[in-house]
């Protein structure tokens, strides 16, 4: 899949505009400020209904105006679609794909799947583990519309169910409510584990093989650890995962060893809300020790291993590089290029202008105050 | 913009409260209702008036209605040992379409939700439990939303009602995750009813 047009309607700073992309690499360049990393934050929109820059729907219309839309030609095959996304303060999101409304924005889950990779990455290695567990979790949802599913209902229920513990006193009716939240809890949180566990081994697989951006002789590899106790088999990279029956058990072990003291915090101490991914160069977790450069090499690993795994069916990711080249000498950059050449189609900001061998073969914008001009 | 009238102005106000009305089709319905004659109307206002005076719950199942208990409910071709469980009235009416319900109802007025502060008492919970005691009940239906909270109250209801005796299912999956019963097709309806299972 990729995408042939996109357009955005008073969308940060482009108060409208319409461009036809190249199914591989198309470079934007153009000053600080400019519009740039707007761009592939349409391209968000229109693969996963958010921004995933993390802003608010609130803050991504022009300034003065009540909304915004951001459309787009999702080319699969031999058949293209429009996918349009408006939001507007008073109505929120809606998407239609060819012109038909979708019932729930999750519908647009798979239509147009993309991988971000920005300098902020270097966080996933160094920074708290949410940063780890919205990696995996956004590769998954983009795979698997089932767990995106059971996510957003273990997060509900995680919510209801801390609201129902604040709230909890010592009483027969309290301890039942409590109870049936717990028990949804461990039926969404046990898929979440499950499929996680299933997923982390193909990922670290995926990543491992990018050690052109690991120091030669060194391995990155990945290893879930779930805050439940799930025994030795189940976190190893090379361990069988699962399956979801058994996580539910150990599950709800677990919530019973900790139920009194949950009742007396008031809110969730175990599950997939607290979980981790280790992310491990010699087998040694990276976020204790590594060097600056270790972990902006490592975070361009995890993001070619999540590009790779979102295309291991073969049906293409859009990657959206925004401005890393910058960080990385020639070498690496152009080594960068080809390999994500190798899914199809990217999206690449930079300040600078267009250099080296990748440029002969991309199609190149200049940015310049919200308008975009193709070269 | 030229001001409206003020009468007019309230009566689009009002209308735009209405749900899934904005403000342009409020005022797209009031414009139509001046050209109406004034038969046409008082009979319009009439009837809103008269819906909301005549218009009740049934005691017994919640449902809408002008007589208690209603028609549902008094119906003798119905199975009296059936009921399904639904968070509004609404529910009803789209089960009713699928044409493929021959059982009784008990509406709960919505979900348990911690978060909103909805508990068991807030909710027609207690009058299920009732029901469901009061023998001739054999099989309890649950017809609610599969979302985080649906699932929940559900689940909620089986712990109250299994010791009982009384059978307990649910809607076969196919409906939309966190998709509203109301907004589900006819076909698509009756066959999550016909197919249903145990909780
Ligand atoms: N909601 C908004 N409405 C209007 N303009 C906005 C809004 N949000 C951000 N901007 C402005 O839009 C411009 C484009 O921002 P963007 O982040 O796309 O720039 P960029 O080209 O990526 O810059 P940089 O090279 O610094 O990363 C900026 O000048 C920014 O201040
Ligand atoms: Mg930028
Ligand atoms: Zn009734």
């Amino acid at each position: 899949m990729w995408l042939r047009a996109l357009r955005l309607e008073n969308f940060r700073n482009y108060e409208s505009l319409e461009l036809e992309l190249a199914q591989g690499l198309n470079f934007f360049s153009g000053p600080n400020g400019s519009g740039k990393t707007s761009i592939l934050e349409g391209v968000s929109y229109l693969a996963v209904a958010r921004s995933l820059r993390g802003s608010n729907d609130g803050e991504v219309g022009r300034w003065g105006e009540g909304g915004f839309g951001v459309g787009g030609d999702v080319v699969t095959g031999e058949r293209s679609s429009t996918v349009v996304l408006r939001f507007s303060k008073a109505a929120g999101k809606e998407v239609t794909v060819d012109g038909e409304p979708l019932a729930k924005l999750s519908d647009l889950v798979g239509v147009l799947r993309v991988a971000w990779f920005c300098p902020e990455d270097t966080w996933i290695t160094k920074g708290q583990p949410a940063a780890r567990r919205k990696l995996i979790d956004l590769t998954l949802c983009q795979l698997d519309p089932a767990y995106l599913s059971s996510l957003t209902g273990y997060r509900r229920t995680l919510r209801q169910r801390n609201e129902a513990l604040l709230t909890w006193t010592p009483d027969e009716e309290s301890d039942r409510i409590v109870e049936v939240w717990t028990e949804r809890l461990v039926e969404y949180g046990s898929a979440v584990v499950a499929k996680r566990l299933e997923f982390v081994p193909r990922f670290s697989d995926a990543v491992s093989q990018y050690q052109s951006f690991v120091a030669a002789g060194d391995t990155l590899s990945l290893r879930y650890r779930s805050s439940v106790p799930l025994g030795d088999d189940a976190t190893g990279a090379e361990g069988r995962s699962l399956e979801q029956d058994d996580v539910a058990e150990k599950y709800r072990e677990a919530l019973e060893s900790r139920s009194e003291d949950e009742r007396r915090r008031g809110f969730t101490l175990v599950g997939p809300h607290r979980d981790d991914l280790d992310v491990r160069l010699n087998g040694r977790v990276l976020r204790t020790f590594g060097s600056q450069g270790q972990h902006r090499t490592a975070a361009i690993a995890l993001k070619l291993g999540e590009a790779a795994v979102l295309d291991s069916d073969g049906q293409g990711v859009v990657v959206l590089l925004d401005d890393i080249l910058s960080e990385l000498d020639d070498e690496r950059a152009g080594a960068l290029i080809d390999l994500v050449g190798g899914h199809g189609q990217a999206l690449m900001t930079s300040t600078r202008p267009m250099a080296g061998a990748a440029a002969e073969d991309a199609a190149g914008f200049v940015v310049e105050a919200g308008k975009v001009e193709r070269q | 913009m030229a001001s409206l009238p003020p009468s007019l102005e309230r009566l689009i106000g009002l209308l735009s409260r209405l749900p899934g009305i904005g403000r342009k089709s409020a005022t797209r319905i009031a414009l139509r209702l001046l050209d109406s004659s004034e038969a046409e109307s008082r009979e319009l206002a009439r009837s809103i008036v008269e819906a909301c005076e005549k218009t009740i719950r049934c005691s017994t199942c919640g449902g809408l209605t002008e007589e208690d208990p209603c028609g549902i409910c008094t119906d003798v071709r119905r199975d009296r040992g059936l009921i399904c469980v639904v968070e509004r009235s609404s529910d009803i009416l789209a089960l009713e379409r699928t044409g493929r319900y021959r059982g009784r109802y008990h509406v709960l007025g919505g979900l348990l939700s911690p978060l909103d502060g909805v508990g068991p008492e807030n909710l027609r919970i207690d009058t299920l439990v009732e029901r469901a005691r009061a023998g001739e009940l054999s099989e309890i239906i649950l017809a609610l939303n599969p979302t985080a909270e649906g699932e929940a109250t559900s689940l909620y209801i089986a712990k109250l009602v299994t010791p009982a005796g009384v059978r307990v299912t649910r809607l076969a999956s196919g409906l939309p995750v966190g998709g509203d019963l109301d907004l589900a097709d006819e076909l698509t309806l009756g066959t999550a009813l016909e197919e249903r299972r145990d909780l």
